[in-house]
Parts: C-alpha cells; structure tokens; sequence
C-alpha cells in the first residue's frame, strides 16, 4: 500500500488538512505540537479502527480525539494505491458513523468488517505487523531501540538483541511474561505435583501443606475436608442406622420373650405354688404317715415293754440256775479231764522209760565221736596220699638167694625169698624198703620227707584205731553204723519225753498223779455241753430282751418327746389333717398346665432361664439405649445430604482451579517449545541487512557481523578487529538501533510494496552519522514510501523527498 | 373430608453454603410451613398431614422443635398426623426428637410412631390411619407390608395410609436405600388413599381420577436440584371416595441453576433482564456460562455479576467457560507476525485451547510495555 493522500477533516487539532504524499521519501516538518502526532494517528485509526463503535469503546478510543472545542464527530480520508490501483478510504466516528471503502472498480464497501478485509488485503501485512513495524512511533520496536541505545538491556551478544527485538516487537517483554507465567504456575501449581494429579509428597488432607500453597491445592484441601466431613456424616449416619436397626430387632425380641414371659407367668407361678403346696401335702401326708404310725405303735410299744419287763426276772433266774449247774458240770468234767490226762501221761511215761533202756544198751558213739573218728580217718588217708606220692619201681635180681622183708609202700612188710638169678620187679608208691638181716634199703621218691609224713602216718593210723577200739568197731564203717543206731535210739528217747511234757504241761508227773488220785467229783444229771448251750441261749434271749426293752423305752422316750402324750399325738394328727384338705382345697384353685407341658420342672427351668434372660436382653436395649444417645450427641451439624452438595460444589471448584492450573501449565510449555524453537532460529536474513545497513550507516567502520553459533557476537572492523557489542560507542549503538529498524521492516515487508513511518530517527546522531544515516534512508525509499516525520528542518534537509510543512495548531 | 398434604419441610437445615442468605434461607422453611397451615386453615380443613422429613435430622435444636410445635399448634381443624420419616426417623431414646416434640405439642397433634392403625374417631374424624414410619436413614425394606396383612374395619369410612420413601419410577433411589415402593404395592394395601412423602417434587404432576398415591413436594425449594416453587397438596375426599387434588404454592424463595453458551452480548443481557425482574427479589441463581465473547463484551462480565448480585438473593457465577475470542484475525490485528505474543496466541488458537488462549492474552496484556 502506498498512501498518496490523507485528508483530515476533523481529527483531534487538525481539520480540513490534507498531506499530499509521494511515493518514496516524505518528511512531514513541523514543531512540537503541530500535529505530527495528530496525522499519526489519524491514519492509524483510519485504516485500523472501525467507524461502528460502541459509546464506551468510541469514548476510550477516540474520545480524545475529539476537538476541545466541542462536536460528536471526527472524520479522515485516505486515498492509497496498492498494487497499481486506488482506493479511497473514508471513516467518520461519533454520532453518524462512517466506514467508506471505494473500490479501484468504484463499487463503495461499507462494512466494516469488509472494509478491514480490504484493507489488510492491500497492506499485505497483518494489522498488528503494520502498527508495529512500518508505523513505529511508540512501538515497541522503538523501545527495544531505545532501551539498546540507553544500554538498560545487559546483552552480552548482538544475537540477542536481534532476537530481542524481533519477539518484542509488540512491547511484550519475553523475560517479563517468562516471570508472569511462572508466578501463575506457582500461584496454581504452589504445592501441587502435576504428574501424580496430588499434593507434593503426598501431603493430602491428614497432612496439609500450609506454606506456599497453590490455589489448586488450596481448593483440593478445601474440597478434601468436606468430603471428610461427608464421609463422617454418612459413616455416622450408617453408624446410627445399624444401631437404631440393632435396637428395632433387639426390640423386637425382648417384646417376643416379654410376650412370653407376660403370658407364662401366672402359669408358673401357679406352677411354683402347685409344687411348693405338693411338697406340703408330701410333707403332711408323711408325718400324718407317721404320726398314725406312732399312734398304732405308742401302745403297742408299751404293751411290749411291759411284755418283756415281766419276763426279764423268769429269764435271769433261770440264768441263775443254768449257771449253778454249769458250773457243776464244768468242776465234773475238769475232774474228768485230769483223770484222762493221767491215764495219757502214764502210757507216755512208759514208752520213756523203755528208750531209756534201749538207749543203755547201744554204744553211745556219738556224733562228736564219729567225727573224731573221720578227722582220724581224714588225716591218714591225706599222709597216706603224701606217701604214695610218687611211683617207684624197681627190678631185683640177687646173686644169691635172699630172705627178705619188703615193704611196698604203706603195705605191710611182707617176708620174701628171692631166689638168686631171677629178677624181681617190684612197684611201690612212694617208698620201697627191702630189709635184710644184713642190710636194709629204703628208696623213697624224692618229693617228700618221706620218713616225717610215715610217722605223722603212723600216728594218725594209731589214733585212728584207738578210736575205733573205743567203741569197738573194727572200721569207720561200722563206727558210722553204731553212730546210727545210737543217734536212732536217742531219737525215739527225747521224742517220748516230748509227748510227755505236753501231755504234763506244767505239772509234773508226780503232781499230776496226785491230783488225780485225790479227785472226787459226782456226775451232774446232763453234760456240760447242753448245759452251756442251754445258758448261751438264755442269756442270748436275755441280751435281746434287754436290747428289745432299751429300744422300746427309747422309742417310747422318743413319743413323749415329741408329743407328750398320745392325746396330743391325736390333736396332731387332726392338724395335719386339716392341713391337708386345706392344700388340696388350694391346688385344685390353681392353674392346670395345657397338654403340651408334660414336665412341669422343666417348663420351670425354661420359664426362669427365659426370666433371666429377659432381664439380660432389657440391660442390654438399656446399654444399646444409652449408646444411641451418645451418639446422636455427637451428630454432625448437618445431613449428609447437605454436605453432598457443599462436596459437588467443593469439586466444581477445585476442577475449576485445575483447569486453569492447566492452561496456565499449558502455556508454559508453549512458551518454552516456542523460545526453545526461536533460540535455534536462526536471523541469517535479518543479521546481513542488520550488517548491511550498519556499514552504510557507519561509512564501512564495520564490515560484517561476526556470527557465533549463528547469533552475531561482534562486529568485525575494517581493520578486521572483532569489536563485540559492549564495546561498541554509544553512536554506534544508536545507529544500530534504526539498522535494526530498517533491517526489520524489510524483513517483514520483503518485497511487498508499503509504507514507513518513522518519527525524528536522527534525532540523537552526530551530523556525521546523521548523514551517514540519512542517505540509508533514502536508499530505503527507494523501494518503500517513507513518511518520516520530524521537527529538525536540517533533517529534512537531509532527507530530501517530498516536504511537507506543518505550522503550529 | 378435607385434606392438607405437605412433606420434606426440613426444619433446620442449616444452608451453609449460602453465607450472605443463610439465616433467611433457615427461617423460610418455617414460614413455608406456617403458609400450609394458614391455607388449610383458610379451607377449612379436617387433617392437616405431614408425610415425614418435618426435620432435617434427629438432632436439631430444640428451639427448632419448638419453633415447629407451636407452628403445628395453630391448626385449626380436627388433628395434625405427623409421620416420622428417614431423616427425622424414630429413636428409641426416651428424650429424642419425637419426645420432645410431644411435649412441645398439643393434643390434637399425633406423631404416628408405629406402624398400626390410628383410629381417628376420637377426633370426630372418620377415618383410619395406617402409618409407615421409619426407624433409621437408610432401609432397603419399606414399612407397608403390615399394612397389606392386617385386616381392615369396614365400619370406617376412610382408610389413609401414610408412608414415606422412594416410589419405583419417581425417586433416583440406586442403591434401593430409601424404604423402596412400588404403586402396586402401595395400592395392594387396599387403601383408599396414601399420603406420602420424601421426594421433593409433587406427584402426580397432572393427577387423575384414578389418582390415589400423592406426593406433596417440599413446600419450600431447599437446593438447585428443586425447580419449583415450594408446593402443598389440598385433597378433598368425597363420600363416595371420589379424590380431588389442588397443588399450592407455599414457597417463597426460589432456586434455578442455569446453564446457557452465551454467544453474543445480547444473551447476557437477556438474562440480566429476566433476572432484574422484581419477582426475583427472593431467586437464588446459579448460573454456568460458556462461550466466545469479543473482548470489550467480555470486559463487561463484572459489571454484569455485579448487577445480579444485586438484584438477586444469592447469586453464584461460574463464568470460567466464558472466554474472550481470539480469533486469528485478532492476533493479527493486535500483534507483530514473528512476535512472541503473536507465536505464542497462534499456536494456541490453532490448537484451540481457548481457556489457555484467553489466560495468555490476558497475560500478554498485562506484561506488555
């Protein structure tokens, strides 16, 4: 779009101007408060904003545009080219609004809508790039620039402000919005872990977070609580219905057993009384029993007594008799007795007396005898052994005829006559003697001494003998024999002797046979045997009579005890009576049982433990009663039904809260993406124009831009010294500001044709560099319309193209 | 005989979520039932019938029971029948909520404690009640099948029974919880009329000839769930037990919960007005707004709540589905192609997330120099 025209009608201090502008540069000259401002943003607003606007928003807007002097309406006309063709744009705000868009065809759109559709179709930039870029007058490019000039940006690398400056075109400082979206984050997320959808560290309600709590997790603790609360109001609502359903059925039941107990009650009572007045009439009935039994027995009982004490004295003086003649019998058999033990005691005196002489006539060899004699015997035979001891034998032969005595051994000496020539053998044990009457030869084995052992020998042989000459046996046998007959014939003595001694006892013969030849008894008429039976029996029928007699005085003693007389045993009697037809009279009142209760003890039983039990089950709905009470006492403040509603709210807010929590988070992310993707972008066109348009401006001090990871980082200079931006004179700085500006604008208008407008950019330039620059701008308009305005008429001298002057309003 | 029906009064409720109408909320239930009395004193009625829920829960004060007795009192006619329901359900305790009560209340007031008939001849009524009450909050098992077993005198006019629960069919009862109903059992019972209570709208909405179950509704609107004005129920029994119903209205407050796409400015302002309007003294709103507004509409939003505030009761706004439409054509009007703001705005208008799109401008906005 080139704009040819702008026709003020009546626009904030201007009115019925018209600017006549060219194609290429324009300068629009006047001082401060002549307008330059006023056409700005008259044509801002001409081409931007819309004529139909509300009171409010026309208030606002263009309120300020209207002249001091009064009047509801401001009017501006445009007449521009775009691509070759030309269209005349006419808006009116206020009270007869206006939007009049005639078309190169001469149609007139009217619309605001379609006017703006136009518009942006001829711009061929977006409404937001055009204000910013090609109509910088207090953009934010320009503060971008101008903070670069007054270094408030601490940019270590040109790069930097190259990025900068293009995301900040609009004013929106990315580091500012970087620090707002991260203080919303906080204020949302404060405390809140997005990847578990929970409070950090899984603090939930039990634990809470109290510093630096996030509305999130400030909603979500909100909501936890009522739903605490909701779940205690349900949990005590629950808590109270099984209790009061508890208490309905334990109702339920102790009415069922109080039903029972209601109904069976008389029935045992009755049953209880029916059984205690049975037991009475058990009772009465025994002792009437018994009393009518002691009645028959009082005077049968006396009669007996009576009965046997008349019999006792016939009984005890027959005792007395029985007696008397007992004791005849018994001297009469004692005297027997020793009679036969007499006659017994002579007989075995006799058989003593005849051992006796038995005795005298075997020979006494007794049994210490015997045993003299076999120690004798034992003795000998030992040395005999001794002798023997060892065998000899010999062979004789004589030269001559001998007459000898041998003795072999022990042997006797047996005279011999050993003929000469002939050999004679002998065998000996022990010793071999051969005795002449010129020589003797002993030969003895040489084991023992021999000659000491035959006089022990000898000795022994002798005693043995004398021994045995003694008792006049002619060898132990026949002593052993005669010990035998001896020790027989002992025998048979003291066995005699013992019969006797018993038969004695401890009489002797001589007394005993006194007595009995000085006994005089006479023959009682009946034996001692039936006599004692006789007393026996008598006195056992005295013993039982006595006994019989004790016993019935004692039971006699008894009744009049008990009743005193047999009167009052009858008045008793008649009581007891009475009671009883009194009892039965009160049983047959009583309540029977149905059919069906056979067991009156059990139904007792049943009905007491049902009793017992009754009284259980009414302490227990007391129990269950009174814990009913504490807990309706701790009943929540309201329904759950309440709090159910309160929890809906709770969440609705807390989903609130995270959604934009989430959008927050959302941009965030974006943010970081798209800073991410803008940091590797790289400005390869923007930084050769940056550095283009720098060395025009700096008549070729700087060359190039020294590129760094492609960020520029410095400016080499004609010299090839590499100069990075801090070092950079303020000048230079300024001068990159409007290379920036240029360097930019062509980036977006590229090869678009349109217009500029700048405001006093050589304002801070040294004369030199203002011409430098100067001649920069020009270049640039020699592709694009410039409208630049400013108040220095040097500049515009500078500037050249077509002037137009502005007088003060 | 003549008959005034209400139920689900819920006398101390406490509507803690309605800080700046809380005390007026409270009071409105019993001004509501107050208005039941006074019409069914107006047309003369014979029973004035609670059909259980007269308290919102066992434990309320007893101020509140007093409060509720003294109401009860006033009336006119032969005797107030109370049913117990499942928020003010029957206790055993010997001094709970009904005790009290009784002893606030005069004779001519009956708490139908048990389930058995209450012959009404010595209120020179006659009729006979069959009353369901109920024992605890929750019970799968309803209390009207005695009802059906037990013999009925023939020798009394009117057979009434009053139960209390969920109907098969009317009441959102899942987990059958609520003393669960169904018409054919309640009908099997062989009565000729029942009189009902625990869900807060009026049953049948268009009764008919044939009617015989009837639900009063909560005379006066408790929540936003409740959408309409607070009803009672006028039944008039003929000789021949021909039944007429009139439903009046008790409430005084009102409860609406809208939810509406604003797609223009003027659909706030249509609300605005409707809600201006002087039969909105006593409306509490909710309102649930969503959609695209341009941004000097959307400016105006405050100003917006600020006056229903004003004209309204109680007035909570969730206008967080409400965001500024930023379009492309937006973006490009108002930022620099190759900005950040201008990046950051298209890529989340192209990725539609409005909300995040509305937070960024807005952000945008305030950061910009």
């Amino acid at each position: 779009m080139i704009i040819e025209k702008v026709n003020i009608s009546i626009f904030g201090g201007l009115s019925n101007r018209e600017l006549d502008l060219q194609e290429g540069m324009n300068v629009v000259l006047g001082p401060n408060e002549s307008g330059k401002s006023t056409i700005y943003k008259a044509i801002e607003n001409a081409l931007f904003t819309p004529s139909r606007l509300t009171p409010a928003r026309f208030k606002k807007q263009m309120g300020y545009f209207i002249p001091i002097g009064g009047g509801d309406t401001i009017e501006v006309s445009i007449d521009f080219k775009s691509q070759g063709r030309s269209y005349k744009l006419r808006r009116r705000w206020g009270a007869s609004d206006l939007s009049s868009l005639t078309l190169p065809n001469g149609s007139v759109v009217t619309d605001d809508e379609a006017v703006r559709d136009v518009i942006r179709e001829c711009l061929q930039v977006p409404e937001g790039t055009c204000k910013t870029v090609m109509m910088a007058y207090q953009t934010g490019l320009s503060i971008t620039v101008h903070n670069i000039r007054e270094n408030k940006e601490t940019l270590e690398h040109l790069g930097n402000i190259l990025r900068k400056a293009v995301m900040e075109l609009d004013g929106v400082s990315v580091d500012a919005f970087r620090t707002r979206i991260e203080d919303a984050y906080a204020s949302f997320f404060g405390r809140w872990d997005i990847n578990i959808n929970y409070p950090e560290g899984n603090r939930g309600i039990e634990d809470p977070w109290v510093r630096n709590v996030g509305s999130i997790t400030q909603s979500f603790y909100e909501k936890e609580a009522v739903r605490i609360a909701f779940e205690v109001a349900v949990d005590y609502e629950k808590e109270l219905d099984e209790l009061n359903k508890r208490i309905s059925e334990h109702a339920i039941e102790v009415g069922k057993i109080q039903l029972y107990v209601k109904n069976n009650k008389p029935l045992k009572e009755d049953a209880v009384k029916r059984k205690q007045i049975e037991a009475e009439l058990k009772g009465f009935a025994l002792e009437f029993e018994k009393l009518e039994k002691v009645n028959k027995d009082w005077p049968v009982t006396e009669s007996k007594i009576n009965e046997r004490k008349q019999k006792l004295p016939d009984l005890e003086d027959k005792e007395k008799k029985l007696s008397e003649e007992k004791q005849l019998a018994e001297t009469y058999r004692k005297g027997k007795d020793l009679l036969d033990n007499y006659k017994r005691a002579k007989a075995k005196k006799h058989l003593v007396d005849e051992a006796e002489k038995r005795l005298e006539k075997v020979i006494n060899l007794t049994d210490h005898d015997l045993k003299s004699i076999r120690a004798a015997y034992s003795v000998k035979s030992k040395l005999e052994a001794s002798l023997s001891a060892g065998k000899l034998s010999a062979r004789f032969k004589a030269k001559k005829d001998n007459d000898l005595e041998i003795q072999e051994g022990l042997n006797d000496r047996i005279q011999s006559k050993l003929k000469a020539g002939e050999v004679y053998d002998f065998k000996a044990d022990g010793r071999l003697q051969f005795l002449h009457h010129e020589w003797e030869l002993e030969v003895t084995s040489g084991e023992v001494d021999y000659k000491q052992i035959l006089d022990q020998y000898e000795n022994a042989k002798a005693t043995a003998e004398d021994l045995l000459h003694k008792f006049n046996a002619k060898s132990l046998e026949e002593a052993e024999a005669l010990n035998a007959i001896f020790k027989m014939e002992l025998g048979e003595l003291e066995r005699a002797k013992h019969n006797l001694e018993e038969e004695l006892g401890e009489l002797t013969y001589e007394e005993l046979m006194k007595k009995a030849e000085g006994l005089n008894v006479k023959k009682p008429d009946r034996e001692l045997e039936t006599v004692l039976t006789e007393l026996a029996n008598t006195k056992a029928e005295i013993r039982t009579l006595k006994a019989e007699l004790t016993e019935l005085q004692k039971t006699l003693l008894i009744y009049i005890e008990e009743y005193g007389d047999q009167h009052k045993l009858l008045e008793r009697l008649a009581e007891i009576s009475g009671l009883i037809k009194q009892r039965q009279e009160a049983l047959s009142k009583l309540r029977t049982f149905p059919a069906e209760i056979q067991d009156v003890d059990r139904f007792i039983v049943e009905y007491e433990a049902v009793e017992t039990h009754l009284g259980e089950l009414t302490q227990e709905h007391n129990n269950l009663i009174q814990e009913s009470i504490r807990l309706e006492g701790q009943a929540p403040e309201r329904s759950a039904e309440e709090i159910a509603r309160d929890l809906a709210d709770a969440e609705e807010r807390f989903g609130t809260e995270l959604r934009k929590g989430m959008a927050v988070a959302k941009i965030r992310d974006t943010m970081e993406g798209l800073l991410a993707s803008m940091d590797s972008a790289t400005y390869k066109g923007l930084e050769k124009d940056v550095s283009d348009f720098l060395q025009k401006m700096t008549g070729g001090r700087y060359q190039d831009v020294v590129m760094e990871e492609s960020l520029p980082s410095g400016f080499h200079r004609k010299d090839g010294v590499l100069m990075p931006y801090d070092n950079l004179s303020t000048g230079t700085k300024d001068v990159l500001g409007i290379a920036l500006r240029l360097a930019i604008t062509k980036q977006f208008l590229d090869n678009k044709e349109g217009f500029v407008i700048m405001d006093d950019p050589l304002v801070d330039l040294d004369p030199n560099r203002q011409s430098m620059v100067a001649d920069a701008i020009k270049d640039f308009a020699e592709d694009k319309q410039i409208i630049l305005l400013t108040c220095h008429p040097s500049h515009a001298e500078l500037l050249g193209g077509n002037k137009i002057e502005l007088k003060l309003l | 005989m003549r008959i005034f029906l209400t139920s689900d009064a819920h006398l101390g409720m406490k509507f803690a979520g309605y800080p700046s109408t809380q005390g007026k909320l409270v009071e409105a239930r019993f001004n509501a039932l107050k208005r039941c009395i006074d019409v069914a004193n107006h047309k003369d009625c014979d029973l004035f019938a609670v059909g259980g829920d007269l308290f919102d829960r066992v434990s309320v004060a007893k101020g509140d029971i007093k409060q509720a007795a003294d109401i009860l009192n006033d009336f006119q006619g032969g005797l107030v029948a109370v049913l117990p329901g499942n928020h003010d359900f029957i206790t055993p305790r010997p001094d709970g909520l009904w005790a009290t009560f009784k002893g606030f209340a005069s004779n001519r007031v009956l708490v139908l404690e048990s389930k058995k008939i209450y012959p009404l001849k010595t209120y020179d009524l006659d009729a006979n009640l069959y009353a369901a009450p109920c024992e605890s909050k929750h019970s799968a098992k309803n209390s009207i099948q005695w009802i059906r077993e037990i013999e009925k005198d023939r020798d009394v006019a009117l057979h009434i029974g009053l139960a209390h629960g969920s109907l098969e069919g009317l009441s959102p009862d899942f987990n059958r919880d609520y003393y669960p109903m169904t018409e054919a059992e309640l009908l099997a019972c062989g009565l000729d009329l029942w009189l009902m209570g625990h869900t807060h709208i009026p049953y049948p909405t268009l009764p008919g000839a044939k009617s015989k179950i009837f639900y009063p509704g909560t005379p006066e609107p408790d929540g936003f769930d409740c959408d309409h004005e607070g009803k009672g129920l006028l039944i008039e029994i003929e000789k021949d037990k021909r039944i007429t119903t009139n439903f009046v209205s008790t409430g005084a407050y009102r409860f609406y919960h809208e939810e509406t796409e604003i797609i223009s400015w003027k659909d706030a302002e249509e609300i605005l007005a409707r809600y201006s309007e002087p039969q909105h003294r006593n409306t509490l709103l909710k309102l649930t707004m969503k959609g695209r507004l341009p941004e000097d509409e959307y400016k105006k939003l405050g100003v917006f709540c600020s006056s229903l505030e004003k004209q309204l009761c109680f007035f909570q706004a969730d206008l967080t589905g409400v965001t500024i439409k930023i379009t492309p054509d937006v973006i490009d009007r108002e930022f620099t192609e190759h900005s950040f703001p201008y990046r950051l705005l298209k890529q989340l208008a192209e990725i539609q997330d409005f909300e995040a799109l509305q937070v960024a401008y807005e952000l945008v906005q305030e950061t910009r120099r």
